[in-house]
């Protein structure tokens, strides 16, 4: 039986859905998933230049479990980058920092930090907003 | 509401930010009172630690409670959630201060000029 893995903690949503190749050889009917801690770790890691420890302490898992999605992250870029796949974000088992909304009319995200009801856009006054925590 | 918006420029052409802390300018907004100013970013050739000391700056200053921003570094993002502060991430597709002002403004044809 596979072991049930941690909830990982994410700061901030992925501001891409997905990255699509371009060229020739591109083979964009095969996807390639790259998971929410995925790719926050891969963010954590080689963007902000975090070590291992300090990325398990923003998420909230332990240092092996940073180390083996790290790996599982780097296979996949690797993957879609040399064999030309589209790399899609999504998925996985992982939490946000607090609330996050996606306004549909102005596509700002933002957060909640006081925890009031959120009814509008803080920006557009937007009303059709999406639940980011929702989606993961 | 008090919101900060990370530019590049002293007018509302002025274009936004990619990188919070190293703005050359920053707009500060008063929604309910309906103004914006814009200010020189005091720590923009301080070259390490310069988030942290521009959130407390903006707060303590210019009661600061909300970033606007297309990034946040991770260290500003910690500083910020920390302090309550709201944090907007707005769409690539929005390029100058004054595409802000519309969007908090619609109505307000000065302070778009
Ligand atoms: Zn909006």
């Amino acid at each position: 039986m596979p072991r049930l893995r941690q909830l990982s903690r994410i700061q901030l949503p992925p501001r891409a859905k997905s990255f699509i190749p371009v060229g020739y050889y591109r083979d964009p009917d095969y996807p390639v998933q790259l998971n929410y801690e995925e790719y926050e770790v891969f963010r954590l890691l080689d963007y902000e230049g975090l070590t291992q420890a300090e990325a398990a302490l923003i998420m909230k898992v332990s240092r092996p479990t940073i180390t083996r999605i790290y790996e599982r992250a780097r296979k996949k870029i690797a993957q879609a980058v040399t064999e030309a796949r589209q790399l899609i974000i999504e998925g996985g088992r992982a939490f946000f920092d607090g609330d996050w909304f996606l306004c549909e009319r102005c596509e700002s995200h933002f957060n909640n930090p006081l925890n009031e009801v959120v009814e509008n856009c803080p920006l557009c006054q937007g009303v059709y907003l999406q639940q980011i925590n929702d989606r993961i | 509401m008090r919101i900060v918006v990370p530019v590049n420029g002293s007018d509302n052409n002025a274009v936004i930010s990619r990188h919070f802390a190293r703005s050359t300018h920053f707009a500060i907004i008063d929604k309910l009172a309906g103004t914006r100013e814009i200010i020189e970013n005091p720590f923009a050739s301080v070259s390490k630690g310069a988030g942290m000391k521009l959130v407390d700056f903006l707060l303590n200053k210019y009661k600061v409670n909300t970033i606007v921003a297309f990034e946040l570094g991770l260290k500003v993002q910690q500083v910020a959630s920390g302090k309550k502060m709201q944090l907007i991430i707005i769409s690539g597709k929005m390029k100058q201060l004054k595409h802000v002002l519309t969007l908090i403004f619609p109505n307000d044809e000065q302070i778009k000029k």
